[in-house]
């Protein structure tokens, strides 16, 4: 009896393992020499540039009107030149011999469905942008409401991605990104993957790597298993850990580089307790910046004293005056605003001096640091909850209501323009929620805005600069260093510092 | 379903088993099952105030590192010791296990006494409203309620107690119709016993032994059903130590500290195991009508 | 069981899809927040939109009205089909749902096939020798599958199968190799379930007269076990299985996450999290009508195989 069973067992095993050993031999895990896979965080939602544009320019499928360089400055793309003609007026000469991926021309007429599109969006609304005509063949106008010198740099932004006329339908909708890149779109499945072909009729030199397939996954782990078991060539935006343990691997090269981005806490300007410049002040002397570089972030990264890294951009102030970790002058400063040592706590009027922080977890690291900066600011005496969320919950409720404090993370200049932060700071078109207002500030970023002269700018944003270093709304706290691992064969992968662009159309894969 | 017949086929082999065969005797099982269940207890009560360590206290001079003497499972990604985070993990996870199956069963156990007692349209409302929550799997519904109240671990609570307590209520119904129909029940009536004083003599008693198993097993799910929604995010917000977070952002260092992600699985296996031992033995307890109804849930 | 009885049980599968329509909808309608402002802040770009524009926004879509008014005009779509739109993404709720149902059925069908292949031969080995070693040890074995988390068990056969062994991928959904590790996490746990009913299945049948005389006649210990008492034990573990719907759909939430694959749970759990409410009612919806629907059948199945069992399943 015991024997019959157990044969009856092992034929049950056999037949499972053979039917699974049948799938794997007709599928296969490897060979797919002639694709290249790159994992990033994002999922791919929608086909439409006004949304996702800057996830299909960083694939090359979609390309706008101007790109930006690898030192972080605007560059010539679909249109080679590019010059102001008044005040308010400006002239783009589009590139010849381009042509969309379903063969028609790019000519002045062509883009114009698709840059009226961008510009009317609400994703472009703070851009003052009044009319775009063709002048001719090969020349676009666009007038601005006011003069506005970051323009070229707006023109660089995943929205103002170009498509085919054919792709808008009657409503304006697209649903099919027909673009101008080395890659053209051939499927996708909705939040989860993308896949592209190198186009032969590419304008540049063509591509090197057949098919791209560009997959989002959300947890950085799977990232870099997928990577470690060669289901992906590139691993994008690892934990600055496995740094250490990738370089000890040949089959695998590790990529790390500064980039401009920070990390940073964004006070409730209008809520107690950060609604009082003291006790803010408080919290930059009381997070050790140090100490959480070097040992969160594996001394990848540094210390954030204003919202530009001077390594990375040439936009940062100088003499930024740094917050120095000393617990000793932040109990001062709460002290100073009424908050009176309480048992472990502080209370003023018997309000116990408690907050909250908001973050999310699709970047590495970030709920990891609150819970440093939750211990580092319970030392001098505030209690602090952590709530990690999706960033869009956090964005919705933040914009729509009152909060304490979100740790945040973001590229400092997603566009390589330093009006970026009036994306920060201005009280109007500020995205960041901390409902900061200063007229001076206003007044300096606006004026900023109209000059072309890039001296004159800079020391606007300069002054910007250190008056936001006093004022602190946003409390920066660390600059970021990327991590992009690649397995060994990949060549010529040159990191862009702000990642507008992977570049793949450049990289050959020897494997 | 076939409860009865399993049982006479258990003991019926039993008797012609072969000599050399070794017989765990169920009420064994049950004792492994509630000895490991009252090591977690005293572990849980007395294991934080033992440890020299505290759950949430830093050290990130020594972040992640291996099992040792002065750590015997590791430290975390913030250099706390990986086993003091445990222990209170124990008091958490059991805590909440115990919260939730207690609310679950109250709840439960009160609408179907009503549903079952009372009969007519109240019977049928509660019993459409048990099917509705019955209609969705557990984890989804819970998912779905914690998700829209934010996370938080008692929110995680509340939307497994909602969910719950739908079972409790269809056992302990059916407990009743089948009591209620009984002899003892009829004779108590004709004597001229008054229908409150029916129900605290003889259904009570009835309904209370599978409502006990019911629990002991639901323990564990909830545990699971804990574990399982704070891995995806909606449970305890850091630096909580409870055992499903902790395994949930131990997984980011899985190839640099595995202890980070076994030393919590390992707990929550090995909890749950406990409770479902000592469930599935009491439940070979049961009469055989109480254990077809329970296999009906 | 009579057309009275039927249709008793339709009417009230009726009310139970009524009922869970009701709470699909209405879970969102007590959600803190203003669906108004999400959507409006979602579509400008996460910019906070005017208090006056969010009114018009209200006006405009309906979102004033009264709930059963909401309710209804929602109704209506549904029935049409019409699952709404996602905030987030420029797809109707129904072509994701549409894009994402087949992997999910492929992971539930597949992790049923693992879980039958191990609980069939175990749940055997375990009647034919009730109180044996081999018994016990199914016994535990089981009881340890439905103990273990599915997510750390997903982990755990990552790094052993496609790490350490390179047999299977880590994550995704390409092809049928993806299926494999996400299909045995999920199936392990069932497993353990299904191998506990054949075993009572087998030993209910193994107990019955007609066995019994089948044996006294002199056949052969295999031949009672396979021919007769398999044959008819499998008729409520087949049903049972069908039960095991709701497991599929709890475990693939978990799993799917794990796996990256996406399905209906990833699907759901992104949608939570992003708060894109016509998303999460939309899988709700499918999953709780999927569920009543299944159930009916089993039920009305069950009662057909089993005369014995009356059709309210209830004893009165």
């Amino acid at each position: 009896m015991i024997e019959l069973t157990r044969r009856q067992k092992l034929s049950g095993l056999g037949a499972g393992i053979t039917g699974l050993g049948g799938y794997w031999a007709i599928s296969g895990t490897g060979g797919k020499e002639d694709v290249f896979t790159v994992g990033s965080p994002w999922t791919p939602d929608s086909r439409d540039p006004v949304v996702n544009g800057w996830l299909w320019r960083r694939i090359s499928v979609l390309e706008p009107l101007l790109t930006v360089d690898y030192d972080a400055t605007v560059a010539p793309g679909l249109a080679t030149d590019w010059r102001m003609v008044d005040d308010e007026t400006w002239e783009f000469d589009l590139r010849e011999g381009v042509t969309f991926h379903d063969g028609t021309e790019l000519t002045a007429k062509t883009v114009l469905p698709s840059l009226r599109r961008a510009f009317d969006s609400s994703s472009l609304a703070s851009v003052p942008v009044k009319s775009i005509e063709t002048a001719d063949n090969r020349t676009l106008t666009m007038k601005t409401d006011e003069p506005f010198s970051p323009l070229p740099a707006h023109c660089t932004r995943g929205s103002t991605c170009l498509v085919s006329p054919t792709a808008i339908a009657d409503d304006r909708s697209v649903s099919e990104p027909i673009g101008t890149g080395p890659f053209q779109f051939e499927s996708w499945n909705q939040g989860s993957s993308i896949t592209a072909s190198a186009n032969s009729d590419y304008h540049g030199e063509n591509a090197s790597i057949e098919t791209l397939v560009y997959e989002g996954i959300t947890d950085d782990q799977t990232r870099r298993l997928k990577l470690e078991n060669d289901e992906l060539d590139m691993a994008r935006i690892l934990p600055n850990e496995t740094v250490d343990s990738l370089e000890l691997r040949d089959d695998i090269t590790a990529h790390t580089y500064q980039i401009p981005r920070a990390r940073y806490l964004v006070f409730d300007l209008d809520s107690s307790p950060f609604a009082d410049r003291r006790v803010r002040r408080a919290v930059m002397h009381a997070v050790d910046r140090e100490t959480i570089v070097e040992n969160l972030l594996n001394g990848l990264g540094s210390p954030a004293v204003g919202p530009f890294p001077s390594d990375v951009t040439d936009w940062a102030a100088d003499n930024l005056e740094p917050y120095e970790h000393d617990p000793g002058r932040a109990r001062d400063l709460l002290a100073e605003a009424g908050w009176e040592p309480n048992g472990t706590g502080r209370t003023r009027d018997g309000d116990p001096l408690s907050v909250s922080i908001w973050t999310y977890d699709t970047r590495p690291l970030l709920p990891t640091i609150a819970q440093v900066i939750q211990t580092q600011l319970g030392e001098v005496g505030f209690e602090v909850d952590i709530e990690v969320m999706e960033s869009s919950t956090i964005k919705e409720r933040a914009t729509n209501g009152s909060f304490d404090a979100v740790l945040w993370s973001n590229s400092v200049l997603w566009y390589p323009d330093p009006d970026r932060l009036s994306d920060f700071v201005h009280s109007e078109t500020a995205t960041m929620f901390s409902g900061y207002e200063n007229e001076t500030v206003d007044r300096l970023l606006e004026e900023a805005r109209r000059t072309t002269d890039r001296d004159e700018r800079f020391g606007r944003y300069a002054e910007v600069q250190h008056i936001l270093q006093r004022d602190l709304p946003i409390g920066w706290l660390t600059y970021y260093t990327n991590v992009v691992a690649t397995r060994a064969g990949v060549e010529a992968y040159r990191p862009h510092p702000i990642e507008s662009c992977y570049h793949l159309e450049n990289v050959t894969d020897q494997q | 379903m076939s409860g009865p017949a399993a049982d006479t086929g258990v003991r019926q082999e039993s008797d012609q088993r072969d000599e050399w065969t070794e017989v765990i005797p169920a009420d064994r099982l049950a004792q492994v099952g509630l000895g490991i269940i009252l090591i977690l207890l005293v572990l849980a009560v007395f294991g934080p105030i033992v440890s020299p360590y505290d759950p949430a206290t830093q050290d990130l001079s020594s972040r992640l590192e291996a099992p040792s003497l002065t750590h015997p499972l590791g430290t975390d990604q913030l250099g706390r010791d990986v086993l003091t985070r445990l222990l209170h993990g124990a008091r958490l996870s059991l805590g909440i296990a115990l919260a939730v199956t207690s609310v679950r069963l109250v709840v439960g156990t009160a609408v179907g006494l009503v549903a079952g007692y009372a009969g007519g349209w109240i019977d049928e409302a509660l019993m459409r409203l048990v099917d509705t929550l019955l209609a969705f799997p557990g984890i989804v519904l819970a998912l779905v309620i914690a998700g829209i109240l934010g996370p938080s671990l008692v929110n995680v609570m509340l939307a497994l107690s909602v969910v719950g307590w739908a079972s409790y209520a269809r056992l302990v119904r059916s407990s009743v119709l089948s009591v209620r129909e009984r002899e003892f029940v009829t004779v108590a009536r004709l004597l001229g016993h008054t229908r409150t004083h029916v129900t605290a003599r003889h259904l009570i008693p009835n309904v209370v032994a599978p409502v006990v198993v019911l629990a002991t097993l639901d323990i564990g799910g909830v545990i699971l059903g804990t574990a399982g929604l704070s891995f995806l995010g909606l449970g305890a917000q850091p630096p909580t130590p409870e055992w499903g977070t902790m395994l949930a952002s131990g997984r980011t260092y899985l190839r640099q500290a595995w202890w980070l992600v076994n030393a919590p699985g390992v707990c929550i296996m090995f909890t749950v195991f406990g409770f479902n031992l000592l469930g599935d033995s009491l439940r070979d307890t049961l009469s055989p009508t109480q254990s077809a109804q329970m296999e009906q849930l | 069981m009579n057309g009275w009885h039927l249709s008793k049980r339709l009417l009230t599968m009726g009310v139970v899809l009524f009922a869970v329509s009701l709470l699909t909808y209405g879970l969102i309608f007590v959600t803190p927040g203003d669906p108004a402002r999400t959507i409006l802040t979602q579509q400008m770009g996460g910019q906070s939109p005017s208090q006056a524009a969010v009114e018009q926004f209200r006006v405009a879509n309906g979102l004033d009205d009264p709930f059963p008014v909401q309710y209804a005009r929602w109704m209506g779509d549904v029935l049409r089909g019409d699952l709404g739109q996602s905030y987030y993404s420029d797809q109707a709720v129904s072509a994701m749902i549409a894009q994402r149902l087949p992997n999910t059925i492929a992971l539930a069908v597949a992790s049923m096939l693992v879980a039958i292949v191990i609980a069939i031969p175990a749940g055997i080995a375990s009647a034919v020798e009730p109180g044996s070693r081999t018994d016990y040890a199914a016994q535990l074995g089981a009881l340890v599958g439905i103990s273990m988390p599915n997510f750390w068990l997903g982990y755990l056969l990552i790094i052993v199968c496609s790490l350490w062994l390179d047999l299977f991928p880590v994550a995704g959904a390409e092809g049928p190799e993806y299926l494999v590790l996400p299909a045995l996490t999920l199936g392990s746990g069932m497993a353990a379930v299904i191998a506990r009913l054949v075993r009572t299945a087998m030993l209910d049948v193994l107990d019955d007269a007609y066995i019994r005389t089948a044996r006294s006649k002199g056949l052969r210990e295999r031949i009672v076990v396979y021919k007769h008492a398999l044959r008819n034990a499998l008729v409520p573990v087949v049903t049972i299985v069908g039960l095991q719907l709701s497991y599929v759909l709890n475990g693939a939430v978990v799993v799917e996450v794990v796996f990256q694959r996406p399905g209906l749970g990833t699907l759901l759990v992104d949608a939570i999290f992003a708060r894109d409410y016509p998303v999460v009612q939309g899988v709700t919806l499918l999953i709780g009508v999927v569920f009543v629907v299944t159930n009916f059948v089993v039920d009305l199945t069950y009662s057909r195989l089993d005369p014995r069992i009356e059709l309210e399943g209830e004893p009165t």
